[in-house]
């Protein structure tokens, strides 16, 4: 348990110390420095272009230059955000949350109902039901995030008008309203991007889970259990789908790089406020301090998440449990 | 000698996909859309990029003289999707045969070394892995600036190796310790004439369904960087770009959506179809669990 903790720390090091180096490659590579293109923008003043490029070091040499890069990362100091006119770190820290919200909720839902349908697949293995429930999921799997968000807006909000176009809170009522209304209204606004998330993670886990439950049915101690006189729902939940839980938590930190891209078109086309959105207007406001530090930030988080994934991944399975 | 079980196999994989009737119907589908992509140009009823009256023909519902609708700019838009295939197939293809080359040449290296190049080659695979491929590509975009269409399939390729390096590298760690490989290096073969005369013949197999996994999901992503605008740029027509020119009013012009979106999800719908079958010959033991 420990070496897997320690190994799985490291890889995660790894991958922050590449993307950081990565970024800063970025930055050389492309035009001018990170600052020339806030030229045209008038709120940022003379002074805080030399603050800034002071502060990142542009008149040192390139190994100076990269010591102080990630000294600053370390510090968490981003850059200064020209379209938003504060620190980068300041943007960031609201927007954060707000995407963590929106992916635990639709991880949440997918991991459930994915859970569920595979169970179910794998019991009824082999009839016509099944397989039409597999190929859904597989179709569902083929369609880009910003397909199913885009036919999500066009038909639940724009045609039957059931729930919000856009945003995370409704911009005149909020305020007014009560804690308890305040989080039904974050809620109903929540609903569309988290099920246009969760379908796609739903389509994912029922597949790997159904194999992984149908490696499971053919084992003894499944058997002895049906011997025993358990009813068939108590062998799929109790038995079946307590061992096959491992792999379904390993399933769920493979998928958060594809997860947070799918986040990303959501936040876009839903107007939600997270890193997404930002990341996607600051490429187009040519703010690029920004687009580098949610990516960086992103990496981070989800490299972060693969490795609590992995850890609870052995801790779910009673083989490793028991070596550790 | 080496190469008589793998013929064996690529026959079974082809059969494999003809017996089933649902791949079948996703090999014409297939078909169909490169057909479509190279005959372009005959095909197409109207010039993909010219706006004939962008007052009278602009945003027109689906009709017998345009079956797909017309755009915001008055262009036909089943023109724009035909034409589109020919970008959206021709940069995915491209894309995955760089991607999957690299991925071949990394794996094979790291699995036949071994040792600390084994070690370091898939620490780097398992970093880049758990970067999402879209931030990458979306850093990358805005740090080189609008890029023509051959700066999209690099930039796609680039990115899109490891996991082939991965399947390739575990495929040449396992042959590596097989019999007519070591009987290959104790006849004194060169090792770069193993590498090619036995062990590429014999992972091509697993290389062909990594290539099919790159298919399926750099549509998608090239279908989504040119939605953001940061892939294929206006006005050549791409599935993605067609579908940004719809996605302010998506109830509205729904015609602008849907179309590209069905060619989207056709061809991807066909080729994981595909790969699932070519994977089952490869693999039987996903077979006993179908």
């Amino acid at each position: 348990m420990r070496r897997l903790l320690l190994s799985r720390a490291a890889q995660a090091a790894v991958v922050i110390a590449l993307v950081a180096t990565l970024a800063f490659v970025l930055i050389h590579v492309a035009p001018g420095d990170p600052f020339s293109a806030s030229l045209d923008d008038p709120s940022v003043t003379a002074d805080i272009r030399a603050t800034q490029r002071a502060q990142w070091g542009y008149d040192r040499p390139l190994p100076q230059q990269y010591v102080r890069w990630i000294a600053n990362l370390a510090r968490l100091e981003l850059g200064w955000s020209h379209t938003h006119a504060r620190p980068v770190k300041e943007v960031l820290a609201r927007r954060v949350p707000n995407t963590l919200l929106l992916m635990a909720t639709a991880l949440g839902l997918g991991l459930v109902a994915g859970v569920a349908l595979g169970t179910w697949q794998a019991a009824r293995q082999g009839s016509r039901s099944e397989r039409a429930s597999g190929a859904l999921a597989l179709l569902a799997l083929s369609a880009p995030e910003f397909l199913v968000a885009l036919g999500a807006l066009g038909l639940f909000a724009v045609r039957w008008r059931l729930l919000p176009v856009s945003g995370m809170v409704d911009p005149v009522l909020h305020d007014g309203l009560s804690l308890a209304g305040r989080a039904a209204d974050v809620l109903r606004h929540l609903l569309l991007p988290a099920g246009t998330l969760a379908l796609l993670t739903t389509a994912a886990v029922s597949r790997f889970h159904r194999s992984a439950m149908l490696a499971v049915l053919p084992e003894e101690f499944v058997r002895t259990a049906r011997a025993k006189g358990v009813t068939e729902v108590a062998v799929l939940v109790r038995h079946a789908l307590r061992n096959a839980l491992g792999p379904v938590i390993t399933i769920a930190g493979l998928m958060l790089p594809a997860l947070f891209g799918g986040a990303v078109f959501v936040e876009k086309i839903f107007g939600w406020p997270g890193m997404g959105l930002t990341m996607v207007n600051a490429v187009g406001g040519r703010d690029y301090p920004l687009v580098l530090a949610s990516v960086l930030v992103g990496s981070v988080l989800v490299a972060l998440g693969g490795a609590v994934a992995e850890v609870l991944a052995a801790v779910a399975d009673p083989r490793v449990r028991g070596a550790a | 000698m080496s190469s008589e079980p793998f013929a064996g196999l690529a026959r079974a994989m082809v059969r494999r996909v003809l017996r089933s009737t649902g791949a079948r119907v996703a090999c014409a589908v297939l078909a169909l859309f490169v057909i479509a992509a190279i005959a372009a140009p005959l095909v197409a009823p109207y010039d993909p990029t010219v706006h004939p009256d962008p007052v009278l023909l602009k945003n027109l519902p689906p009709s017998a003289a345009h079956p797909f609708g017309t755009d915001p700019f008055s262009r036909d838009v089943l023109s724009r999707v035909i034409f589109g295939a020919r970008v959206s197939l021709g940069v995915a293809a491209a894309s995955v045969l760089i991607a999957v080359s690299l991925g071949t040449a990394l794996g094979a290296v790291a699995g036949l070394a071994g040792g600390w190049v084994d070690a370091v080659c898939m620490r780097a695979v398992d970093a880049v892995l758990s970067v999402p491929r879209l931030l990458l590509l979306i850093a990358l975009v805005a740090s080189t600036g609008p890029l023509p269409v051959g700066g999209i399939i690099l930039l796609l390729g680039l990115t899109g190796w490891p996991a082939t390096s991965r399947i390739v590298r575990a495929e040449v760690r396992a042959l590596r310790e097989r019999d007519f490989v070591v009987a290959a290096r104790a006849m004194g073969v060169a090792r770069h004439r193993i590498l090619s005369r036995h062990l590429l013949p014999a992972v091509a197999p697993q290389v062909l369904v990594a290539a099919t996994v790159a298919f399926a999901s750099v549509i998608p992503l090239e279908a989504g960087l040119s939605f953001l605008g940061l892939g294929v740029r206006p006005p050549t027509p791409s599935w993605g770009s067609i579908i940004l020119d719809g996605a302010d009013r998506p109830a509205q012009l729904w015609w602008l959506v849907l179309f590209p979106g069905m060619a989207i999800v056709g061809v991807v719908f066909a080729v994981n179809a595909i790969g699932e079958r070519l994977r089952e010959a490869v693999d039987p033991r996903q077979e006993a669990s179908r």
